[in-house]
């Protein structure tokens, strides 16, 4: 089985960026977050495509100064995952 | 309603007009942007507006905003344990309190309808005051020091839009008075009362939900402009930490939205409007985090502050 990661569909986000800090109000959950960089560049990656762990990691690890770990992006996608932004999808091999 | 054409602050009726009107019709007495059409037949209520709303405006106008009312329940509450009701449109939105206690919960009851009927405006958990032009806003959790902090402003010369409740107009950001009494808690009391010889407090309401409480007066200054909105300059988080020395920290504007918000009665209620209403409201304000122990020292720091801004 392969695992991948891909934007919930329908999602209406709004963004305000101060700095490095990003300001994301989900108009579908009416939820409100605080995301650094690297979240935003996530939602960004799976705009239009799914994505596996590993494929996130690489490309998010890209602009990181400081190399990111599997772990740190896994407990990452798991809590946007909570949020309702994004989603696991599993396909047979 | 029965009132003269020519009445223009409480103060201009006399006692026997204003009991009158309290016990019958009402009275409409205007608030900063909200008329508040008010009836009791407490004793205590009358003592209490006559001193602490006779600055404010009252009309001669069937339309309030709030129609309220303050009275013992019909039957024995009203003798034994004896209790009073908060009515909002003849209904009642929550349980009763000690008779003791009808002044402060007119006070509570009035901010509890603008925080929960006032769409119209997105409404933070802040206090909210000017001078030279700048508004800030103090969002705050319970016991932070917030409201103390407020009634030494004013007392300072500082204007005071509110000690409870940040009105910010959506259209154009600005904050809205309301110059209502200050909520003053426990050690606070004393505390502002050894602060200014001028402050005018009201007896101590003991054994409230919230402790011992009393009311400050808004000054009659701030009552008179409370018709004027403020640009939002400011929004300052402040902690009474004893024995710090007084310090003002930056915070970033993201880790302050989420603060503010997470203050807010309505910000969920208003939706994407809400963000996006906090968003220029943060995008326009320097935001920090604020320190103290001795009020004198917050005074200073505040006065500053707002100087240099007027300054630029």
């Amino acid at each position: 089985m392969a695992e991948y990661w891909v934007k919930e569909p329908e999602l209406s986000l709004h963004q305000q960026q101060w700095d490095d800090e990003f300001v994301v109000y989900n108009a579908s959950s009416g939820d409100t977050h605080l995301f650094d960089s690297i979240s935003i560049k996530i939602l960004s990656l799976l705009e239009s495509h799914s994505m596996s762990t590993d494929a996130i990691l690489s490309e998010v690890n890209k602009t990181q100064s400081d190399e990111l770990d599997l772990f740190f992006i896994s407990e990452l996608l798991e809590s946007m995952a909570r949020y309702g932004l994004i989603k696991r999808r599993c396909d047979a091999v | 309603m029965g009132l003269s054409s020519d009445v223009v602050t409480l103060s201009d009726l006399s006692d026997r007009q204003l009991q009158e009107q309290l016990t019958t019709d009402g009275i409409v007495i205007q608030t900063g942007a909200f008329l508040i059409h008010l009836r009791s037949r407490l004793a205590p209520i009358f003592e209490h507006i006559k001193i602490f709303y006779a600055d404010y405006p009252v009309y001669n106008t069937d339309f309030a905003d709030f129609h309220v009312r303050i009275d013992h329940p019909p039957g024995l509450r009203r003798w034994i344990k004896s209790q009073v009701y908060f009515y909002l449109d003849e209904r009642v939105p929550f349980k009763p309190l000690p008779a003791s206690q009808a002044c402060p919960m007119l006070e509570w009851g009035l901010n509890w309808c603008i925080a929960n009927y006032a769409h119209q405006y997105l409404i933070i958990h802040a206090a909210a005051l000017e001078k030279n032009g700048c508004g800030v806003l103090l969002p705050a959790l319970p016991g932070s020091g917030k409201s103390t902090l407020t009634a030494a402003l004013m007392l300072r010369g500082w204007r005071l839009l509110s000690d409870e409740l940040g009105i910010i107009e959506t259209e154009s950001g600005n904050l809205m008075p309301l110059a209502r009494p200050v909520n003053l808690k426990n050690e606070s009391i004393n505390i502002i009362r050894d602060f200014s010889q001028d402050a005018m407090i009201s007896p101590a309401y003991k054994d409230t939900n919230k402790g011992t409480v009393s009311l400050v007066r808004a000054n009659p200054e701030s009552v008179e402009m409370a018709s004027q909105k403020v640009k939002q300059c400011f929004v300052i988080e402040p902690k009474y930490l004893p024995e710090s020395t007084a310090n003002l920290t930056p915070v970033s504007r993201g880790n302050m939205f989420m603060h503010v918000a997470e203050n807010s009665f309505n910000y969920s209620v208003l939706a994407k409007h809400g963000y996006d209403v906090m968003t220029r409201l943060i995008e326009g304000s320097k935001c920090y985090s604020f320190v103290y122990s001795r009020l004198e020292d917050a005074v200073r720091i505040f006065d500053d502050l707002v100087d240099a801004q007027h300054a630029r």
